[in-house]
């Protein structure tokens, strides 16, 4: 870590309580009458109603119910971030991935862990490790579900997530019973694995997995410092490991909890370029 | 070129504005009712040719 004085952590946690309030306001927003006539339902705010709704955009000319062109503005904003650094909008703005880490620390807390301490691998029975193989096909799912969307948004007259979005469910306030089984699914699925829905489910981390791969701002490793002592691993809520072995890896979030774990200065470090 | 840590927030969410602007730029903003709307991609190339 380059800079011992400065807090990558604290400023993600800073920079996702600014998305999960954001959330919260236009929760309560679509709660209140006429939202539709104040620039758009609930869902116009969601980057992924503009892969919800593009097909049908671009064969009908019209959106899917529900969404409209503000979606295509967000979801520019976040391809922005991702042709920058990757999936960093899973990382540090996405309010749902700010819960599933808030729920991950809570439920570390409620199964006996005191202190947290860096790098060290944690005593608490939750959230647990899925067995290796099932964790690697399950991995796969979100690619599935994205192409499925897809496909589906073709018939559709609303988002196909529509019924049954999580972020519906966690910040819509407006409930069904469906939507209070993804809460609780959500909350439950979240204390018990860590990032489950980043890692297996959610299709917009499907389609930004691939900028990982190409985005200039990225974590490099410097052999000749690295000691392989593996702390960067335990502090990886994707549960990536070998991590400086997998830096531009498709499920790495650039949460840049490895850089900020690690002990070594220069060891790991942010680096604009692709060379 | 080496990033300080600290300068990363910072990048992450200038990239995000600049975006979302360039979209509203482009048009891609919120029409009155809410929902529905526009022209799409084959209607515009539909009027190109
Ligand atoms: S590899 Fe590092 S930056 Fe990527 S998800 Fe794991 S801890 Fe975060």
């Amino acid at each position: 870590m380059t800079a011992k004085t400065y807090s990558l952590a604290k400023s993600r946690r800073a920079i996702q309580w600014i998305g999960v309030i954001g959330a919260f306001v236009l929760g309560l927003r679509h709660i209140m009458p006429g939202e539709a006539s104040r620039g758009g339902s609930f869902d116009s705010f969601c980057p992924f109603g503009a892969v919800e709704t593009l097909l049908p955009y671009i064969l009908t000319g019209h959106t899917l119910k529900t969404t409209n062109l503000l979606n295509f503005s967000i979801m520019l904003g976040v391809l922005g971030v991702a042709l920058v650094a990757g999936r960093a909008f899973c990382g540090w703005m996405c309010p749902l991935g700010a819960i599933q880490d808030f729920l991950a620390a809570w439920g570390r807390r409620l199964s006996g862990e005191r202190n947290h301490m860096r790098g060290k691998a944690s005593k608490a029975r939750f959230p647990i490790h899925m067995p290796a193989a099932a964790d690697k096909y399950l991995r796969y799912a979100k690619y599935l579900i994205l192409a499925l969307i897809l496909v589906a948004s073709l018939y559709a007259v609303y988002p196909p997530l529509y019924e049954f979005c999580p972020v519906r469910a966690v910040f819509g306030f407006k409930m069904t019973t469906l939507l209070w089984s993804v809460l609780i699914t959500f909350i439950v699925t979240s204390a018990f694995v860590e990032r489950a829905w980043c890692k297996y489910l959610c299709p917009l981390g499907a389609l930004l997995a691939i900028f990982n791969k190409i985005s200039p701002l990225r974590l490099v490793v410097n052999h000749a410092r690295c000691n392989g002592c593996g702390r960067c691993d335990v502090e990886c809520s994707m549960g990536i490991q070998d991590v400086p072995e997998r830096l531009r890896d498709a499920e790495c979030i650039q949460c840049l909890e490895c850089l900020e774990t690690c002990a070594r200065d220069d060891s790991l470090s942010l680096k604009l370029g692709w060379k | 070129m080496k990033i300080h840590p600290r300068h990363y927030p910072t990048i992450i969410l200038a990239a995000f504005v600049v975006f979302l602007l360039l979209g509203l730029l482009l048009g891609f903003s919120p029409e009155r009712g809410g929902e529905g709307g526009g022209r799409g991609f084959l209607f515009l190339l539909e009027a190109v040719a």
